[in-house]
């Protein structure tokens, strides 16, 4: 990082945050603070929902994803755009006709007090947990960068988040997010260019995806039940997770809600739907290239600069710098392989083309063990350490092969959006604890104004809890696209399953579906156990549909036995 | 053309275009591999 760099991350970062501010100065109602007194246009619903959505995990881990796993993972979002009209036919309408503020407030009515707070409180669990880790992506970034204890660091991005929600509240973070969400797009734009123009000039980019193909990464779509991202995981326990996720999780239905109109709404989800897969694709293809990027480049051993650092400081400095030389040579190899491949693959000379793709894998293979046996090394040095880098492939490559000022305004982006994810679960976690939880167990506030004020100090409660998480997960390291995505399939599939009795099994009543529920989370996290984390054979999608089959199925039963 | 109906078109386009993705990706895989 140049002086540049520093110059343009400060200016990118506060111009979109206090723009936000500056354009909610006037709320001071708790309509105004929550939903931004609902009276947002279509563009501004769309925009505040994919910000939502992509925090800076998004933008970090999507790449390395990319780069290790290949396309697959875009799958993941194919039930994206059916979830989206099924939102709009069904919850969309009603949420505008009853004027909730939160979802679960709908419940109550439908059901009463038990299920709406035994789902609130499911959200608040799976929120908390997820936005803890929200932070912790961005954490990682400027940690690296300034070389800060990552602990400080959780603590002083968390508290910026919880100082400009508070201050500046729900139609702030629409704001914010509509300008995020366009300097992303130009930002990612560019580094595609920039990424792009530093691959070898006889290198075209559909030979260059040819040869990234013959690797395994263009695995985009897989009819493969068994793969672990395939069409049909995608598409079913893609769609209900989805559906849960943008229907039931307040910090999705708080977006929506601000639009003007239910036509509004609806469009801004539409947008959603368009919009969602194409861009997904795209931030998956940067890391793509960044992998036929470094075929023709040296790679480094271990993309995880602040890790490295601590080994080169150790008694195992010698055992890295052997594994780093391997490394290094391997590189060479596996670069003389590359070219030759892009040569006959230019040539048309498949048989050739067949011998040395076999090859390059064999040096891609032994360049994952090399990678595999740093990780044993960091964790010999330091139990504690961070064995996996898939995170940081994006973030060491921007650092360290793009142009300085660019780096800058990328990185400030990168934050800022997840400050407009993380906002966005605060703002929810504080309008379902109070209106959901404390008004509910027969809370009476005086006036409006004394309920923004509990309003604003539970947002920074939640904001302390959230900060407390982010410091405990602080050392798990794994895909945390993944990790998010794990912890809502626990509780995703119950929730959507109780609305879903809501809107259409009116004959189901409210002990039965409190019963389902509670039955129903704890089958889904035994099942989790046992087959997923356990014996491996049930990717973790699957929990989406089993959650609601499963709170249906037994409130259908049990509501028999009432009879 | 009132708007129920103008939102019932662009579920329409919504699912086309998700099918036409899902084709792209599958010549995307076969095309690169």
């Amino acid at each position: 990082m140049k002086l540049i760099d520093w110059i343009l991350l400060v200016l990118t970062f506060s111009s979109i945050l206090l723009y936000g501010i500056y354009k909610n100065r006037k709320d001071r109602n708790i309509d105004g603070y929550l939903l931004g007194n609902r009276s947002m246009p279509w563009y501004h619903v769309g925009f505040s929902l994919m910000a939502t959505q992509a925090s800076a995990i998004t933008f970090l881990s999507a790449p390395g994803e990319g780069f290790a796993n290949g396309m697959a993972f875009v799958q993941f979002y194919l039930g994206l755009p059916l979830a989206m009209i099924v939102l709009s036919i069904t919850f969309v309408p009603i949420f505008h006709r009853l004027k909730v503020y939160t979802a679960y407030e709908y419940l109550q009515t439908r059901f009463d007090n038990r299920v709406r707070i035994f789902t609130a409180v499911l959200f608040l669990l799976s929120r908390g947990l997820a936005t803890g880790l929200a932070i912790y992506a961005p954490a990682i970034i400027v940690s690296t960068l300034f070389h800060w204890d990552l602990t400080y660091t959780n603590i002083l991005l968390g508290g910026i988040v919880l100082l400009f929600t508070t201050i500046g509240g729900t139609k702030a973070i629409s704001h914010t997010h509509f300008q995020q969400m366009m300097f992303m797009t130009v930002a990612l734009f560019i580094a595609s260019f920039f990424i792009l123009s530093l691959l070898p000039d006889d290198l075209s980019i559909i030979r260059g995806l040819k040869m990234a193909g013959k690797a395994g990464k263009m695995n985009v779509l897989s009819l493969n039940p068994e793969a672990k991202y395939n069409l049909w995981s995608g598409l079913i326990g893609g769609f209900f997770l989805q559906l849960s996720y943008f229907g039931t999780d307040q910090s999705q239905v708080g977006r929506f809600l601000t639009g003007r109109s239910v036509s509004e709404s609806r469009t801004g989800l539409m947008m959603n739907g368009f919009v969602k897969i194409p861009m997904q694709f795209f931030i998956i293809l940067i890391g793509v290239f960044v992998f036929i990027f470094y075929l023709f480049n040296e790679t480094p051993a271990f993309h995880n600069p602040v890790e490295v650092k601590k080994l080169t400081e150790s008694a195992y400095a010698q055992e890295y710098y052997d594994l780093e030389a391997r490394n290094n040579e391997n590189s060479l190899l596996k670069k003389q392989a590359a070219q030759g491949l892009n040569s006959a693959l230019a040539a048309g000379n498949t048989q050739e083309a067949d011998r040395l793709a076999g090859e390059l894998n064999h040096y891609l293979e032994r360049e994952t063990g090399i990678r595999a046996e740093v990780a044993g090394l960091i964790k010999k040095n330091d139990p504690g350490g961070n064995d996996k880098d898939i995170n940081f492939v994006f973030l060491s490559f921007v650092m360290n092969k793009l142009p300085h000022g660019f780096i800058g305004i990328l990185i400030a982006v990168i934050i800022c959006a997840s400050v407009g994810a993380i906002a966005s679960a605060l703002s929810a976690l504080a309008a379902t604890s109070i209106t959901d939880v404390m008004k509910v167990t027969n809370l009476k506030f005086k006036s409006e104004e004394k309920e923004l004020k509990m309003t604003k100090a539970l947002t920074v409660l939640w904001g302390v809890l959230i900060i407390l998480v982010a410091i405990a997960v602080q050392r798990t390291g794994s895909s945390m696209i993944e990790l998010v995505n794990i912890i809502g399939s626990w509780f995703y599939g119950v929730i959507l399953g109780v609305f879903i009795i809501a809107f259409y099994f009116r004959r189901i009543g409210p002990a039965a579906v409190f019963y389902a529920a509670v039955a129903g989370q704890l089958l889904v996290i035994l099942i989790w156990y046992f087959f997923t984390e356990k014996q491996n054979i049930l990717p973790f999608l699957w929990l989406n549909p089993i959650g609601v089959i499963l709170v249906i199925g037994i409130a259908f039963l049990l509501q028999k036995q009432v009879k | 053309m009132n708007k129920e109906r103008k939102i019932q078109r662009v579920y329409w386009w919504q699912i086309g275009f998700l099918v036409f993705q899902i084709f792209a990706f599958y010549f995307l895989t076969v095309y690169f591999s």
